[in-house]
């Protein structure tokens, strides 16, 4: 398989740690020899540090609890023949310094209420329905590369994420920030989504270098109480008008040209290509000059079809499927970095 | 300085003529305190004062004040509270900042950034070394001092450090297992992988000896050269004795599958790349060299052929890729998959410059650039505007030295822009985001260079002349023989025209009318008042003429009747009695001489105007 690149040169970030760690193979597909074959198994027999590999399977790996510092690997979250599935993704108490990516997790994420857990990685994954940061929360968050749907909720406990760095993402569904303070927003893109701030009262979250695509007869209007845009971009793809965002450097109503979006704000990984064209006036148009959109002009490869960074990938091109004894087995591999 | 506004109202008409006041002080008694000019008055006063606070310490104090009428008695005081303090400068510079990670060491003692020189309000960007970071989260705190030494409070941002590898590192090593549960990562049989740049078809003849008959799984695996492995890849297959055949004839560079029933199909495969190849047949001719197998289909069974090698000389294709040189975009480089990343004509194995920014790819830093992005030596792209951004209007003056003309500078993108008009050595700046306006300018070169926050590099400069109207200027020559004036005309649009009582308007620059008269009074103004008017008196004649005569004015002109044969003419003058006043050379210029008769007294003289050959004689008055 030769894997739909977006980029050809990028960098990644490899996510070792300097404990030993061990690969485990997990694998629930019929037949596979895996280490093991049910994750939730895979993870209560790992040891902190140690590196999952769950393999694409049409079965779902289900509901899947993480209580312990571990790296969960999965295959990607849209390629076209092989995703790795999670149903509900919960991380407990004692779920710090994990990372997870590769996984297109079908219903939601959970931070369990209790002792806040810390250094959460979610990087490349497609977070289908709600992310449920619970008290006491994340301090410390890496939230890159994913598709998320909707991101906490003006309750009040279920957007418990400070120090939190929230970039190159793409948000179908509205993102809710509590503790405002120390959370970057830049980067993303917002298909008819917004940024809400359900405490407003202390302060102001910044959202910056952003673009938020609107579809309405009637006028897009992105703002809301406590969030102010540095240099973002609004953009109705209806026949309405939209609102200036409040902040500095925003552009207003301007088609950000990106190279392909099949001209609707539904996300399709295998059609959408969210780069900007040349012409764009989101070029360079960001805080530092910098662009604005997921790409941040080619800073970072955001994945459509979200392959972990750094995770090499092998296809087996060719084979025989019937060899006569003692016949070699002829076989043709693909393999790439991502 | 603290100012005092006083106000009083004393019975029985008594003025106010003495005002004193002490600070803080133990009372020095009536009179005895610092006195204060007092205005004239009718028995109510309302002054203000000025009172020195020179040398009181920062903290409160107390005015006294108190009032004596003109009969001598003094008021109780008035007593107020005032509050001195420090002012801090708002333009003082911001002269020192520093910086620390995750635990503050005290003020003043991070580490320290070099600041750009500033009044006290400051964008600039740094580079801070991470290096001696280790992998994970971190807080940057950054804070800033005053010149009066005060430091603000820090602000911090959440950072994380990764270990970063780039993609092209090549995959160095593979792996695979057949059936049993995984052994493990690096442990199962190796794989020797050709070298590559992260990217790798390849084949392989792997032995089944040991498989028993029946099904089987074969995975497959990588590593990086960093160790990252990825996940495995897996395939079914069955060792069965009634496998069809999977071997293939070679004659030169025609390849021919030896199973040859009805109902096979046939795929040929390139193992070197993964490029397709639109081949079917059971019967394969390779136009260029590479390494090539055949899928086999039948009856339920996939078999793939070995790889075979197949050199292919073709003297028109250098890199026996298939392509021969005159269509080839990398004709010594093998490439028959054409690849062109960046359409520039030139084949990716061959484009050592893939974003087309000028920099080679072996040093370009950003080797992705946005194409028609503007570039560093780096190849990373500045920050540039399009050159359509800025619109400058300009509009002129009213009318000479009004003062009035004015620029309006507008952006199409909306940035916070720094403007600095220059004009005669003296310049004035103004922030704006999309429009900032100029008024009340005066004629002349102006230019004006925009900046932008945060872009230190950035600076775009326009040249703008402000015009004002010419001044009003009319030249006029008379023509005797058709009795007739011929003005010539600058300075406006329209001009307008009153020649003996009788208006004429034109838009042209010359205009021709006719003389009626011996004397001729003549009246230009232009479309602007501002610019004035052309007077003049026109003397059509044969004869000598002089005028105004009497003559109250500094000068009198002197028509010589149409004898434009004088290129220049004396002229003297005597009084009645006989005394030469005036003896000068004037030049004739249309006709005319001008006589300067300031200096004259009243009274009668003769004017002899005289060349070589002819004399005119005249009397004039001076009154």
């Amino acid at each position: 398989m030769k894997r739909n690149t977006l980029i050809n040169t990028c960098f990644f970030l490899a996510m070792v740690y300097a404990t030993a760690q061990n690969v485990i193979t997990v694998d629930n597909s019929i037949g596979s020899n895996a280490n093991e074959s049910d994750l939730q198994t895979a993870i209560s027999n790992a040891n902190p540090g140690d590196i999952l590999y769950v393999h694409p399977s049409e079965t779902n790996y289900g509901n899947i609890e993480i209580d312990k510092p571990i790296t969960m690997i999965g295959f990607s979250h849209s390629s076209a023949d092989k995703q790795t599935l999670i149903t509900d993704l919960t991380l407990t108490s004692n779920a710090s310094n994990v990372s997870v990516s590769g996984f297109r997790i079908t219903d939601d994420l959970f931070i369990t209420d209790g002792t806040p857990i810390s250094n959460l990685i979610l990087e490349d994954n497609y977070f289908s329905s709600s992310m449920v940061i619970n008290n006491g929360g994340v301090d410390n968050l890496v939230l890159r590369g994913n598709i998320i749907n909707t991101m906490g909720s003006s309750g009040a406990s279920a957007s418990s994420f400070t120090n939190a760095l929230i970039t190159n993402n793409i948000f179908l569904g509205n993102i809710t920030v509590r503790l405002h303070e120390s959370v970057t927003i830049k980067n993303n893109i917002f298909l008819t989504s917004e940024v809400f701030n359900s405490r407003d009262e202390t302060g102001n979250v910044t959202v910056q270098n952003s673009i938020f695509i609107a579809r309405t007869a009637g006028t897009a209007n992105a703002n809301n109480d406590g969030v102010t845009f540095e240099n973002c971009l609004i953009y109705n793809e209806s026949t309405g008008n939209a609102d200036a965002l409040v902040g500095t450097g925003n552009i207003v109503n301007v088609d950000p040209l990106f190279v392909e979006d099949n001209d609707n704000t539904i996300y399709e990984a295998l059609i959408d290509d969210y780069h900007l064209q040349n012409s764009s006036q989101a070029i360079s148009a960001g805080v530092n000059g910098e662009d604005l959109g997921v790409f941040d002009g080619g800073t970072f490869s955001f994945d459509n079809l979200g392959f972990p960074k750094g995770i090499p990938t092998v296809n087996i091109q060719a084979i025989s499927t019937t060899v006569a004894p003692g016949q070699n087995l002829n076989v043709i591999i693909t393999t790439s970095n991502q | 300085m603290i100012c005092l506004l006083l106000f009083g109202s004393w019975a029985a008409a008594q003025n106010i003529s003495a005002i004193e006041y002490f600070i803080d002080i133990q009372d020095p008694g009536v009179g005895n305190g610092i006195p204060l000019a007092v205005n004239g008055n009718a028995q109510n006063l309302t002054q203000s004062f000025a009172i020195q606070t020179t040398g009181l310490v920062d903290g409160f104090h107390s005015l006294y004040v108190r009032s004596q009428t003109s009969t001598g008695n003094w008021s109780l005081y008035d007593r107020t509270v005032f509050y001195i303090t420090s002012i801090s400068d708002l333009t003082q510079s911001i002269n020192a900042a520093e910086f620390f990670f995750d635990q503050d060491p005290g003020i003043g003692n991070g580490m320290a950034l070099a600041l750009n020189s500033n009044n006290g309000d400051l964008t600039q960007s740094f580079t801070i070394p991470t290096t001696t970071l280790s992998e994970g989260f971190h807080s940057l705190y950054v804070r800033t001092r005053n010149n009066d030494g005060n430091w603000s409070l820090y602000d911090r941002t959440i950072v994380y450090i990764g270990a970063f590898t780039d993609t092209d590192q090549p995959i160095t090593a593979a792996e695979y297992f057949f059936d049993v549960a995984d052994p493990g990562v690096g442990n199962a049989t190796s794989l020797s992988l050709d070298q590559n740049n992260g990217e790798i078809t390849q084949s392989f003849a792997l032995t089944t000896t040991g498989l028993t008959a029946g099904n089987h799984t074969i995975y497959i695996r990588v590593r990086t050269e960093s160790g990252l492995w990825s996940l495995y890849d897996s395939a079914s297959f069955t060792i069965d004795s009634t496998a069809i055949d999977n071997t293939v004839t070679v004659n030169e560079n025609v390849l021919t599958a030896n199973f040859n029933t009805t109902g096979a199909s046939y795929k040929w495969l390139s193992c070197g790349t993964n490029v397709p190849l639109d081949a079917t047949g059971r019967s394969f001719t390779a136009t260029f060299s590479g390494s090539y197998a055949v899928e086999i289909t039948f009856n339920g069974q996939k078999v793939v052929s070995s790889c075979i090698d197949v050199t292919v000389i073709n003297p028109n294709d250098n890199d026996n890729d298939g392509v021969d040189n005159d269509m080839d975009n990398c004709p010594d480089k093998f490439n028959p998959d054409q690849v062109d990343s960046d359409n520039d004509g030139e084949g990716d194995v061959c484009d050592n410059d893939m974003d087309n920014d000028g920099v080679l790819d072996t040093i370009d830093v950003c080797p992705n650039t946005p194409e028609g992005s503007i570039v560093d030596f780096d190849g990373c792209p500045t920050f540039s505007l399009p050159p359509s951004n800025f619109t400058l209007k300009s509009t002129g003056e009213s009318c000479i030295e009004n003062d009035d003309g004015s620029l309006l500078l507008s952006a199409s993108i909306a940035l916070n822009y720094t403007a600095t008009l220059s004009f005669n050595g003296a310049s004035q700046t103004s922030s704006f985001t999309q429009e900032v306006g100029y008024t009340d300018l005066e004629a002349g070169d102006y230019q004006i260079c925009i900046t932008v926050s945060g872009q230190s590099d950035y600076e775009q400069c326009f040249s703008v002349f402000i015009p004002e109207p010419e001044p009003l200027s009319v030249s006029s020559k008379i023509n005797p023989t058709d009795k007739s004036i011929t003005l010539d005309l600058k300075g406006s649009q329209t001009y307008f025209i009153e020649l003996n009582g009788e208006n004429f308007r034109t838009n042209e620059q010359q205009i021709t009318l006719p003389l009626t008269k011996i004397e001729n009074t003549l009246n230009v103004t232009g479309d602007k008042g501002c610019q004035g008017s052309y007077q003049d008196i026109l003397v059509l004649s044969d004869h000598v003429v002089a005028y105004p005569n009497p003559v109250v004015q500094e000068s009198m002109s002197v028509y010589l009747g149409s004898r434009d044969e004088f290129k220049t003419i004396k002229a003297s003058v005597f009084t009645i009695s006989g005394t030469q006043v005036l003896e000068v050379p004037l030049p004739v210029k249309d006709g005319f001489i001008n006589i300067k008769t300031a200096h004259l007294s009243k009274g009668v003289y003769i004017l002899k105007l005289y060349n070589k050959t002819t004399l005119f004689n005249h009397k004039i008055v001076k009154q």
